[in-house]
């Protein structure tokens, strides 16, 4: 059933019921430098998470800056080292990949970034940053690279004939479409995408994410979309995880999260974006200091109580089955 | 249309480094032809450079004079212009009597191949070096910028001279020696920018894709060094031609009487006052090649910059 | 208190370019009463922060205001020396912009540099008075232990708290008039949140006005009064905040709503404008919006739309023939 066969066709190995991706206990942490010498301590970006995407499934991670949502979506593209923790990908540990098994995994899994500027190499024509990926990994006739260069543009919308310009002739919606572009031209299993619209405008990013989900639906593959926009996340994923200060605060269906959110940190989120409708009743509590031991929220808590502020509260199903780290979780 | 523009990008596959950024050569003859055309600049810089080149070819059929004659006569001879001066010797004769023109023209052989095969050679270096560091990082990059510290904290020109002291005299050695002291300049710059650009989303994204590290570096990282590259090597022309005058003039490197113009310079500095001529000459055209060369420098970044195409 | 507090009339901003003028700013009439706040939204490009830089006299060559008046207290600051424009800004009008880690001198506590505007604007304030203001005033805009922060560096400040104290400066000298462009859009939502009802809680307090400068639909729809749609230089639809984002008549702006996923209905399709902003060196003729506009009938192509108000609501006005 996990048909870790490498040599099968594509199609017949994501047909499994089992989790495309799975994360356990993944860590990162860097060194603080010290006032003069050494390090003065470990930050730790990335704390303790642990979920799984389905095959098909869209997972939305969202958090503020500094939550380590695009810390995880790089480990995931190992683009970055963990510093503790352990990735599957369609069951295989993906961290011991190493050599040409790695280099053949690595295709199904691509990466679309932030920014529309900075991720098209501004020295390249379109055709060339389009068939990086293909002629990285295979090793195609020229007719058949130009064909599906052209398949690739068309199927994000571009038209084939501006396959010779250079990105800065283009929008920034329509630089996106390139790197998406990129990003399945190997027919990856998994999209990271970090990002991908909040560098655009809101007509435009409307049209990215149709565009998105247009993909996802065709060539259904699963997605990691990272992203700090609760409006965005909601509209494209199936399920979510919420991020604040490293640690996942709370995984659940979008459903349930948008309706019935149960980490006070996700009410806060849901509360605070402009024109939700929700008048916040209260005023958002600023900054607070990062409590050592316990749940990281504890200082913005309205509702911290004592175990709060010494023990890290776990990932426990809630009675909606969705999984939230509070210690009042029931309660409040 | 659309599909020969996708071959010809797509041609040039066969290079497999994914450089094939740039089209076939034959058009980018056309379009660098239609770049200058549209740049007066560029067009300037090309002619200043141009003359210069052409002069230094054939300066032994230009030259009117041997440029190693002194003539009693013609000693301290003012230039055409001014009084006493004559048409033959144009711009006028030197301390010891030899023809100023002829001597610029003979010359410029000297000073450009020296600027230019100095410049080539520590721009090669220092960018490799350059790249590796900042590619490599760790152990390699801390060998190569300790040394590069060390370099810098001796006064450029000292330290050619400490090296020609080591290796002796000589045209060749001076190439080396005034490469060595430059390459530290150009491994600063490329480290820097290769650094920054290796924390450009496109080399992530490259990096997510697979691509070879070597790969990324010849791809990504040096066609974005490059500008830089060229407009540190464009303002250090004028710089190695002054510097082959002060070795020159301490008699290390071109040996008497093979003319250079910085040692014309050197040589009028003793007559500044009585013999005026004796340095303006070289003076404008060191002046001249250095403008051509910057003008030049500065269109070809444009150029091959494909966000300044209309 | 008969004239508005704010009036401009048909400004026009042109920037020179390698391709002939830009008309960033073509032709923008705003008026603007004392304790409101408007909002004025679009998209990159559309030339909303330029109006609020026109407003406060910072534009700078390669552009310049080709045209129209705008009015202030009952002045015309358009023609006005610099000096006295620098009497003015900090002073009766204030700016807040989008990065408050570029707005801030790195090399200044805060405290010094909200004490500076004192020192500029009011020299004959004592040193004493100053510093009990500044510390008033940080407190005003939530800084807790004021006392003490004002010695702290821009660096040693969340972003957040950065743009609380670009906010302190906005209304050192209690301004009329507050521009402000994008203050939140560098900022996480829930920092955002705090900072929008800090500026409505200001206004209210005080009766400063306020220009929002803003892309997002939601922090105009939940902070201003009145809001203005400007779509490549103009204004395609004003009114009351409420009525135009309830019930929008351009279809610019009905697009620009429905391209915007709802957390309230994330069921529901988005629908984006398809194209993209116009180039403004060479804008469409007619309405500039007729390119993407699924409406677009001939006289589209032909004339430029005015704004002028629709039946129903005198308040709210539309540039479009098929809308009024």
């Amino acid at each position: 059933m996990l048909s870790p066969v490498p040599s099968l066709p594509d199609q017949a190995r994501t047909a499994t019921a089992t989790d495309l991706l799975s994360i356990e206990g993944l860590e990162k942490h860097y060194a603080l430098p010290g006032r003069w010498f050494g390090q003065a301590g470990v930050m730790r970006a990335v704390d303790n998470v642990s979920f799984a995407i389905k095959p098909q499934e869209t997972f939305g991670l969202v958090g503020e800056s500094g939550s380590g949502k695009s810390t995880i979506g790089r480990m995931i593209a190992r683009l970055i080292r963990p510093t503790a923790g352990r990735i599957r990908f369609d069951g295989k540990d993906w961290l011991a990949l190493s050599g040409d098994e790695f280099r053949r995994a690595r295709k199904r899994v691509q990466m679309v970034f932030q920014s529309p500027y900075a991720s098209l190499d501004p020295r390249w024509r379109i055709a060339d940053i389009v068939a990086e990926p293909l002629r990285t990994h295979l090793n195609l006739p020229a007719a058949e690279l130009r064909d599906r260069v052209a398949g690739l543009l068309q199927a994000v919308g571009l038209d084939p004939a501006v396959a010779d310009r250079h990105p800065h002739q283009f929008s920034g919606g329509q630089r996106q479409r390139v790197g998406i572009a990129r990003a399945i031209a190997l027919e990856p299993d998994l999209l990271v995408a970090d990002e991908p619209v909040s560098a655009l405008d809101v007509s435009v990013q409307a049209q990215i994410l149709a565009l998105l989900q247009d993909i996802k639906a065709r060539r259904r593959l699963s997605m990691l979309f990272i992203s700090h926009d609760l409006s965005v996340v909601a509209y494209l994923c199936d399920r979510v995880g919420v991020l604040y200060r490293g640690r996942l605060v709370e995984v659940a269906t979008t459903r349930d999260l948008f309706n019935a959110p149960g980490h006070p940190y996700t009410r806060a989120l849901l509360a605070a974006i402009p024109g939700s409708g929700q008048r916040r009743e209260a005023p958002i509590p600023a900054g607070g200091t990062v409590s050592e031991g316990g749940c990281a929220y504890a200082g913005r808590c309205p509702h911290a109580r004592d175990p709060c502020r010494t023990v890290v509260p776990a990932l426990r199903p809630s009675a909606s089955n969705a999984l939230i780290a509070c210690h009042r979780a029931g309660e409040i | 249309m659309a599909d020969s523009t996708l071959s010809q990008v797509v041609g040039s596959q066969a290079m497999g480094t994914g450089l094939s950024a740039e089209p076939a050569p034959d058009v980018a003859r056309g379009r660098f032809v239609k770049a200058l055309r549209r740049s007066p600049k560029g067009l300037a810089g090309l002619l200043l450079v141009g003359l210069v080149l052409a002069c230094a070819a054939a300066a032994p059929i230009l030259a009117p004079h041997d440029p190693a004659q002194q003539v009693l006569g013609w000693r301290f001879l003012p230039p055409a212009w001014a009084t006493g001066g004559s048409w033959e010797h144009i711009l006028g004769g030197d301390n010891l009597g030899r023809d100023i023109f002829s001597r610029i023209l003979v010359g410029a052989r000297t000073s450009i191949a020296v600027a230019v095969v100095v410049v080539t050679l520590a721009a090669t270096i220092g960018s490799l070096l350059g790249a590796v560091a900042g590619y490599a990082g760790g152990i390699v990059d801390n060998i190569i910028m300790r040394l590069a510290d060390f370099l810098l904290a001796f006064p450029f020109l000292l330290l050619a001279l400490m090296i020609m002291a080591i290796l002796g005299p000589g045209f060749w050695t001076m190439v080396l020696a005034l490469s060595i002291a430059l390459w530290v300049n150009y491994a600063r710059v490329v480290r820097g920018e290769a650094l920054r650009i290796e924390q450009m989303e496109f080399v992530e994204a490259a990096r997510s894709i697979g691509v070879p590290g070597w790969r990324i570096v010849l791809g990504h990282v040096v066609p974005n060094v490059i500008p830089s590259v060229l407009v540190l090597a464009t303002l250090e022309v004028a710089l190695v031609i002054i510097a082959e005058a002060a070795l020159s003039f301490l008699g290390l490197g071109v040996q008497p009487p093979t003319p250079s113009w910085g040692k014309m310079i050197s040589e009028g500095r003793d007559f500044l006052y009585d013999a005026p001529w004796m340095v303006l000459g070289p003076g404008l055209v060191i002046l001249m090649t250095s403008v051509g060369i910057n003008l030049f420098g500065d269109f070809l970044r444009d150029f091959i910059d494909p966000r300044t195409e209309r | 208190m008969s004239a508005p507090l704010l009036q401009i009339q048909d400004l026009r901003v042109e920037y020179a370019s390698p391709r002939g003028p830009v008309q960033a700013v073509a032709g923008v009439s705003l008026t603007l009463e004392r304790n409101r706040i408007l909002g004025l939204v679009g998209e990159s490009g559309c030339g909303k922060s330029t109006v609020g830089q026109a407003l406060m006299g910072l534009i700078q060559s390669p552009g310049r205001i080709a045209g129209g008046d705008i009015r202030f207290e009952d002045k015309s600051l358009i023609g006005l020396p610099e000096r006295e424009m620098r009497k003015l800004r900090g002073d009766r009008l204030s700016m807040i912009f989008q990065d408050p880690t570029a707005t801030l001198n790195p090399v200044l506590t805060i405290g010094d540099q909200i004490a500076e505007l004192f020192r500029w604007h009011r020299p004959q304030m004592r040193r004493r008075e100053v510093q009990a203001r500044v510390t008033a005033l940080l407190e005003r805009v939530g800084i807790v232990d004021a006392d003490r922060r004002c010695r702290a560096y821009p660096h040693e400040l969340s972003g957040g708290m950065r743009q609380r104290v670009v906010i302190a400066c906005a209304l050192a000298l209690e301004p009329a008039l507050i521009v402000a462009d994008e203050p939140t859009t560098a900022l996480d939502v829930t920092v955002q949140a705090q900072i929008l009802d800090l500026l409505r809680g200001l206004q209210s307090e005080h009766g400063t006005a306020v220009i929002l400068v803003s892309h997002d639909l939601g922090v105009i729809a939940e902070t201003c009064d009145d809001v203005a749609v400007m779509y490549a230089g103009r204004v395609v639809e004003s009114g009351p905040a409420d009525e135009v984002l309830a019930r929008p008549r351009h279809p610019y702006t009905a697009g620009l709503i429905a391209s915007r996923p709802s957390i309230m209905a994330p069921d529901q399709v988005v629908r984006p404008i398809p194209g993209t902003v116009p180039d403004l060196a060479r804008p469409p003729a007619g309405c500039a919006f007729h390119p993407r506009c699924r409406h677009a009938v001939a006289t589209c192509r032909d004339a430029i739309p005015t704004l002028s108000a629709i039946r129903e609501e005198p308040r709210h006005a539309v540039a479009c023939p098929l809308a009024a």
